[in-house]
């Protein structure tokens, strides 16, 4: 298949986020650097997309156009069902705070406020009321309920990136971009979060894209995209944390050798 | 958003630390300011001599009109001496219905001895008793030529009694006085003169005071009020028509009544208006200076915060309102603070003034509530404007942009540069335009220049930077790692270094330029007066001033080969709404031995009848040359027109206009600073102690000092005078080196994870230090640059404005103070905090949001 991938599902109901030729170049003339070249995707809703590649393939660029975090140079998003093209930043702000969910890699959390005010943050600053039952629940869901009136400084890396996912999860977005959510956390905290993620999609019929280099992280999810040089490159569907594993091996040989790099999903 | 910004800056006050600090000394400033300039607003004097006339007549001010129709600005001006009143008017307010009586009263300030006490007097004739009033203790009232009735505390003074002799020391000569009366002002109230009140008989006052009045006391009869008496008055006082320019009588009724007792009401008044709202005007312009540097400075050590919230939920408009609450709230916090020492400080103020003399001592401070209002509003005002603008850039910029590790600055924006370069254009400006400035309004001229050219600097300053760094790079580089170091950060930094430039080149620009402009323009008066005094001897008459024929009989002593009386005054010009000059009134004869006032054009020997010799900056205010005419008025009001005979240089030193000693001594109240200047035989060793003879004998109490001794006086006495121009100039420098300090030390502390990474990288304690030093001595050097070249573009114009010379006065002590109080204050303030910062360990320091 050459054209652009689309869902793997029927198009009915539309994609959560839609990118088209999307081009993102940073700085100016010899000093320019080309982070994507024209990527096209479709991320469908109720999935758990993993993105990866190699650093400077562009997948944290992409997560940032696709969450309106980063303004693209050429291309269009989609998001939730708005394009995003011609927002301003108080309604890009808007939509991100309430449909959207993100978790960075770390300095998720605002270092003034405990726990809970930080998870019922993008809630007090969208006017809304905040619903206690449901903190309630994502407070159990990410197994922090006796941690509600702690500060960040006094929780540990993982307790931290869980308090991050409640935050994200709170307002039941459209879709939770991760960047790197378990690259700073061991083994045991990283599964935990991992299984939070899942548990969304399964559970709550969210949709995750999660950029990630580890391939026990990616085992994770439905669809498995890779980036290189700012193109797609692969496109697997529910792989093993085998497969995955040989696909980057070979991806960073080939790009070792300086071979020119793959526009479509290479054959298996 | 409010209480989220509630808990942001409670967490981390520390931070704010230097807004608020600058917020409270300004509210503190503003305040005291407030309650000086109020104080002056409502202070009229204590109506003690004049209390039982409900109406009173007097001239008190000069009125002059510059433009006409809707452009008219009309400009009222305290009188310097008092002014005589018609002599027709008591008699016709006399006629008037309604009026009981109309009371003339007349003062003379002379000498009384009795016994072996002297003390100053002032006379007033008797029928002014009734206008305090004045009840007869004992005695009677005095109806012969030389009876006198004395107040009771003067009568304890000198110890007389009824029925002695009291020696007043009169004009022509000495004359002998029976006391008849003691008398004590009703209900215990009564003037608090310093000199005792004396009271002769109504003819003897006429024929001694040549039939002036000054003051007519009208009293109504029973039923009048006294709005209706004053209106009664007013037909018959008020000229019909619109009043031309000059001084005219007046009707004064109620609380301004007290300052027809003294001249050193209004006047003071003025002053104390003057100051506080030049003073309070400065402060503010430098705090928004201040302000805006702290708060930049605060904001961009925040850009992780504010690029999180951005990310995660907040728009921009709530970013700006968060950074805005929390300056509110720290303006809200320092307003309050600082309102307490102001008032303390306007208190210590008033009392200084007093001391000086400057103003009255019934002067007092009233505190109400405006004042404290107005400072917080001001404060609050400042901080949310600077927040506002502040936040401006970090809450629209992408949120993507904000959270990347590294900040990377970017080149001046072309809005920057426009308005930097506006900023600069308007400052040299100003520069030029202040060479045309008057004493009063130097300090004003200078702070708005400086004000100016650093706004350019705030806004072109990243540019300055990175030139700067350009520049000494390579011998940066030769000093090796640490050198390359220090110019590659220097120059990537140059965005938040520019704040502190600014606070720096602030301190440095204000501090060399009005600091010296005061300094030079005393210099200048020390010099001028030194060189200008050949007098060997000079009689100093003091408050109670010298009988006008002391001079005429010290002249004709053996041994002296000079004698000449110099009176000062006043002189109001009739362009330029009424800008007065100082005036002395000098004996011709025998001039040349005395002073030399370097003329540089005509001759002093021509100051006959109606002619003035004009010093060159007065010259040139007016635009006067020799054989030109000057239209104006003299301190008490009266009309005069001049012909200019001459033209000299040493005006500061002296003054700036020189009269004729018979035309000042008609319109000058005989008396204040009156000296005179003597010139003796050498060869004759015995004419000091026969010339100390005949002062003690002619002028008790009275100072014969010699040259040096003078000198000495005069010395002090400049000094005096602008004790009040560097009170507030060592104030508002205080200010800016305090932001400075502050700036620099906020800046070092923010670069802790810098310092983490280096070190974490291997460079040594000792190597992060000896980097920041260089970095130090480079930022260092681009402020003395900057800051000396805008103090010298400010302070020169100005200097050749108010002294004539283009060379600054700046003593040695001087130049050590202000580059050596940047350079130890600079040092100081970059290596205790940058200890600090490396007293944490790297991987600590390296996880520590900024």
């Amino acid at each position: 298949m050459m054209e652009p991938t689309s869902g793997h599902h029927s198009k009915f109901p539309p994609p959560a986020v839609s990118v088209r030729e999307l081009e993102k170049v940073y700085g100016r003339g010899s000093a320019s650097v080309r982070a994507l070249g024209g990527v096209s995707i479709d991320f469908d809703a109720g999935t758990f997309t993993a993105v990866m590649g190699q650093s400077g393939s562009g997948k944290s660029t992409l997560l940032q156009c696709a969450a309106g975090l980063e303004a693209p140079t050429a291309g269009t998003v989609t998001l939730a069902g708005t394009e995003l093209a011609g927002l301003s930043e108080s309604a890009l702000t808007v939509l991100r705070r309430s449909r959207v969910g993100f978790v960075f890699q770390a300095y998720n959390l605002v270092s003034a406020l405990t726990v809970r005010e930080n998870i019922l943050l993008p809630t007090r600053l969208g006017r809304v009321r905040a619903d206690r039952q449901r903190l309630a629940q994502i407070a159990e869901r990410v197994g922090l309920t006796n941690r509600l009136r702690h500060r960040p400084a006094q929780l540990s890396g993982g307790e931290q990136q869980r308090v991050a996912i409640a935050r994200a999860l709170f307002t039941n977005p459209d879709v939770v971009f991760c960047d790197e959510p378990t690259g700073a956390l061991d083994s045991t905290s990283a599964a935990r979060v991992l299984d939070l993620l899942r548990e969304s999609v399964d559970i709550d019929a969210g949709t995750v894209v999660m950029v990630t280099h580890d391939p026990t992280a990616a085992s994770y999810a439905d669809r498995v995209v890779t980036l290189a040089d700012g193109h797609i490159a692969d496109d697997l569907s529910a792989p093993d944390v085998g497969t995955i594993a040989d696909r980057l091996a070979r991806l960073g040989a080939r790009g070792a050798d300086g071979s020119e790099r793959c526009t479509g999903p290479s054959p298996a | 958003m409010t209480s989220i910004a509630w808990r942001l800056l409670r967490q981390h006050p520390a931070r704010l630390v230097a807004t608020a600090l600058a917020l409270v000394i300004a509210a503190a400033a503003v305040t005291g300011c407030g309650v000086m300039l109020e104080s002056g607003l409502r202070y009229h004097g204590a109506v003690a001599r004049y209390a039982a006339a409900p109406v009173l007549v007097a001239t008190t001010a000069l009125t002059v009109t510059e433009g006409s129709g809707e452009d008219a600005d009309t400009e009222r001006t305290p009188l310097t001496d008092r002014a005589p009143l018609p002599a027709s008017l008591p008699d016709a307010i006399a006629a008037l219905p309604g009026v009981r009586a109309a009371i003339s009263d007349t003062s003379v300030i002379t000498r009384a001895a009795a016994g072996g006490s002297v003390s100053a007097v002032q006379l007033h004739p008797w029928s002014a008793t009734a206008l305090t009033p004045y009840t007869l203790l004992d005695g009677s009232a005095p109806s012969r030529a030389d009876d006198l009735a004395l107040s009771r505390s003067l009568a304890d003074h000198l110890g007389t009694r009824i029925g002695e002799r009291v020696r007043l020391y009169l004009d022509q000569d000495l004359r002998s006085y029976t006391v008849t009366g003691v008398v004590a002002p009703a209900a215990g109230a009564g003037p608090r003169d310093s000199a005792g009140t004396a009271f002769i008989a109504d003819r003897a006052m006429t024929s001694l005071s040549n039939g002036k009045t000054y003051v007519i006391g009208v009293l109504p009869d029973g039923h009048v009020s006294p709005a209706q008496l004053a209106n009664q008055v007013r037909r018959v006082v008020d000229a019909p028509g619109s009043p031309s320019d000059g001084a005219h009588p007046e009707v004064i009724t109620g609380v301004r009544r007290g300052s027809v007792e003294t001249m050193a009401v209004d006047n003071g008044r003025e002053f104390v208006i003057a100051v506080s709202s030049t003073f309070g005007g400065c402060a503010l312009v430098i705090a928004v200076l201040v302000i805006t540097g702290t708060v930049g400075l605060s904001t961009q050590q925040r850009h992780r915060d504010i690029a999180l919230l951005r990310a995660i939920a907040a728009t921009p408009r709530q970013v700006r309102r968060l950074v805005v609450w929390e300056t509110l709230a720290v303006a809200m916090f320092a307003g309050a603070v600082g309102v307490l020492p102001g008032v303390v400080a306007a208190g210590w103020l008033r009392d200084q003034f007093v001391d000086r003399g400057i103003i009255p001592v019934d002067f007092e401070t009233c505190i109400s509530w405006l004042p404290p209002v107005v400072a917080v509003g001001c404060g609050v005002v400042i901080a949310v404007v600077t927040a506002w603008s502040a936040s401006l850039r970090p809450s629209r910029v992408r949120p993507s942009q904000a959270m990347t590790e590294t900040t990377v600055e970017r080149r001046i924006g072309p809005v920057r540069a426009l308005l930097g370069l506006i900023a600069l254009a308007g400052g040299l400006l100003l520069a030029v335009v202040s060479a045309s400035a008057t004493g009063d309004t130097a300090a004003g001229v200078a702070v708005g220049t400086v004000f100016a050219l650093v706004t350019a600097v705030a806004l072109l300053g990243s540019v300055v930077i990175r030139m700067g760094a350009a520049v000494a790079a390579p011998w940066l580089r030769m000093l090796g790692a640490t050198g390359r170091l220090a110019a590659a950060t220097t120059s990537t930094s140059a965005v938040r270094l520019a704040s502190v430039l600014s606070a720096l080149v602030l301190a440095v620009g204000l501090g060399g330029s009005l600091w010296f402009v005061q300094s030079s323009v005393e210099h200048v008066a020390r010099e001028q007066a030194t060189a200008g005094l050949l007098a060997d001897q000079v009689v100093m008459g003091g408050p109670a001033g010298l009988a006008s024929g002391l001079t005429r009989r010290l002249a004709d002593l053996e041994g002296v080969r000079a004698a000449v009386g110099l009176d000062r005054g006043t002189w109001f010009t009739a362009r330029d709404g009424g800008t007065s000059f100082s005036v002395q009134g000098i004996d011709v004869d025998g001039l040349d031995s005395v002073v030399d006032l370097d003329v540089t054009a005509g001759t002093l020997a021509a100051l006959k009848g109606r002619s003035v010799a004009v010093d060159t900056l007065s010259a040139e205010a007016l635009h006067a040359h020799v054989g030109a005419r000057l239209h104006g008025w003299f301190g008490d009001g009266t009309p005069a027109e001049m012909r200019v005979v001459a033209i000299y240089r040493r005006g500061l030193g002296f003054a700036s206009m020189t009269v004729p000693r018979d035309l000042l001594a008609a319109h000058a109240e005989g008396g204040r600073n009156d000296l005179v200047l003597l010139r003796l035989n050498h060869a004759d060793p015995g004419a000091r102690s026969r010339l100390r003879q005949q002062v003690a004998a002619q002028a008790p109490g009275s100072l014969l000092e010699s040259r040096a001794a003078f000198r000495a006086t005069l010395d002090s006495e400049i000094v005096q005078n602008g004790w009040t121009e560097r009170t507030i100039i060592a104030v508002l420098l205080l200010y800016v080196a305090i932001a400075a300090v502050n700036t620099l030390v906020m800046h070092t502390l923010g670069r802790r994870r810098e310092f983490a990474v280096l070190r974490l990288a291997g460079t040594t304690r000792r190597q992060v230090l000896r980097m920041a030093a260089l970095e130090l001595v480079l930022v260092l050097g681009l402020t003395l640059l900057v800051g000396l070249a805008i103090a010298a573009v400010t302070l020169v114009p100005l200097v050749k404005g108010t002294t004539g010379t283009s060379v600054p006065y700046i003593p040695a002590a001087g130049w050590i103070a202000v580059i050596g109080g940047v350079v130890v204050l600079g040092a100081l303030a970059t290596a205790v905090p940058a200890c600090m910062a490396l007293r944490t360990l790297p991987v600590e320091a390296i996880g520590v949001r900024e």
